[in-house]
């Protein structure tokens, strides 16, 4: 290998998959716990204990059960994100912000895929207009929940929101547009600066198509 | 540490294996040597081997480095990786170790990258060649298979993974 070569090699982080399979949770017997590889205490989750977290807040929190969910949401991800943050930099070697996009889109990717939650992909090609569109195939509350016509993955929603806020350095808000319970093969999140979300907000509550609510945050200032 | 052996040995839950199972795992054991000589052989060629498939991607994709931070140092830590893991599941006999660690992980990265599957699946079919002209025959024979998979998933477009 040429020095030149060499030189930059060397700095790079020889690395792959932090989420990968066999490698990321370890249960340890002798005191009951599930840990993840950075050493995080976990819990496996059955979906309809999710389910029922979501029903009995609906039925005691009423109207405001989607701002509830919302910041149950924002919590979780805002949390996330840090650890999510500290893990990379340990496995890799490198600040999150110092690793190639490619890889910290990837990273979380993985982690949703590994901590059940479905297979995400991220369309940053409309970065450039500050909306970025969040696909969730295999959604882990929308998949088993009655067909009702609303998107009830408003504690995804938030946690999105809160986890991106982190990476983006400021705060933005995320809107479900499309959802197998409102008969989709998945699950779409619309991700922004909070004052553009309000002008489409009511075009999501309303059922309006996914394409039709991305037209109309793009007739809109960026800022 | 082999998904299949674990496998296995979670099926024989409350039983003694069978004597196919005890076939299976005689085998294996005795294949380790010729596992462990072989991933020696690509360790002492890995400098040869990568160097190579660069200097071939350089001549035949010079256009791979427009608007690229480091391409080239970050294609030999990218083919670097893919060697050594193909090593491991060598020694394991475990191709889902490959899948899981490197190569879905990689295809997502290329992916967010804007490297094209064409060009994965010529760089990756580049590190088979070199590793077929430098390793030993036997060598070469146990790892090839891990190869040809690398060239199979990094070749594949992401977007009809997307849902797998």
């Amino acid at each position: 290998m040429s020095s030149a070569l060499e030189a930059t090699v060397s700095d790079l982080p020889l690395a792959g998959n932090y989420f990968a399979g066999n490698d990321y949770l370890h249960a340890e017997p002798k005191s009951g716990m599930l840990r993840n590889r950075g050493g995080v205490r976990m819990v496996a989750l059955p979906d309809d204990l999710l389910a029922g977290i979501y029903n009995a807040i609906e039925e005691v929190a009423g109207a405001k059960a989607g701002d509830v969910q919302a910041a149950i949401g924002r919590r979780w991800g805002g949390g996330a994100a840090e650890y999510f943050a500290r893990e990379l930099q340990a496995f890799y070697g490198k600040p999150l912000a110092e690793l190639p996009f490619g890889v910290a889109v990837t990273a979380m990717r993985s982690a949703f895929r590994a901590h059940g939650w479905g297979i995400l992909h991220l369309d940053s090609s409309r970065y450039a207009t500050g909306i970025l569109v969040a696909e969730l195939h295999h959604p882990v509350v929308g998949s088993d929940v009655r067909r009702s016509g609303q998107k009830v993955e408003t504690i995804t929603a938030g946690y999105l929101a809160a986890f991106l806020s982190n990476w983006a350095g400021r705060e933005l808000g995320c809107v479900q547009t499309t959802g197998p319970s409102a008969d989709a093969p998945l699950s779409r999140f619309v991700i922004t600066i909070p004052q553009r979300l309000s002008l489409i907000r009511e075009l999501a509550d309303a059922g309006s198509p996914h394409d039709e609510i991305i037209a109309k945050l793009e007739s809109t200032p960026a800022e | 540490m082999n998904t299949r052996l674990q496998s296995m040995a979670r099926a024989a839950e409350g039983r003694y294996f069978t004597s196919d199972e005890r076939r299976v795992l005689r085998e294996y054991a005795e294949s380790v040597p010729h596992r462990l000589e072989a991933a020696e052989r690509v360790e002492q060629n890995e400098e040869g081997i990568l160097a190579a498939v660069v200097e071939e991607m350089r001549k035949r994709r010079p256009e791979f480095a427009t608007h690229r931070d480091q391409p080239w140092a970050r294609l030999y830590r990218d083919l670097q990786l893919v060697l050594r893991s193909s090593t491991q599941a060598l020694v394991c006999d475990d191709e889902r170790l490959l899948d899981e660690r490197v190569l879905y992980w990689l295809r997502s990265v290329a992916a967010a990258s804007n490297v094209s599957p064409a060009f994965l699946r010529e760089c990756y079919s580049a590190l088979r060649d070199q590793c077929r002209a430098r390793l030993p025959e036997s060598a070469f024979r146990l790892l090839a298979p891990l190869l040809e998979r690398a060239v199979e998933v990094l070749g594949q477009p992401e977007h009809q993974a997307r849902s797998a």
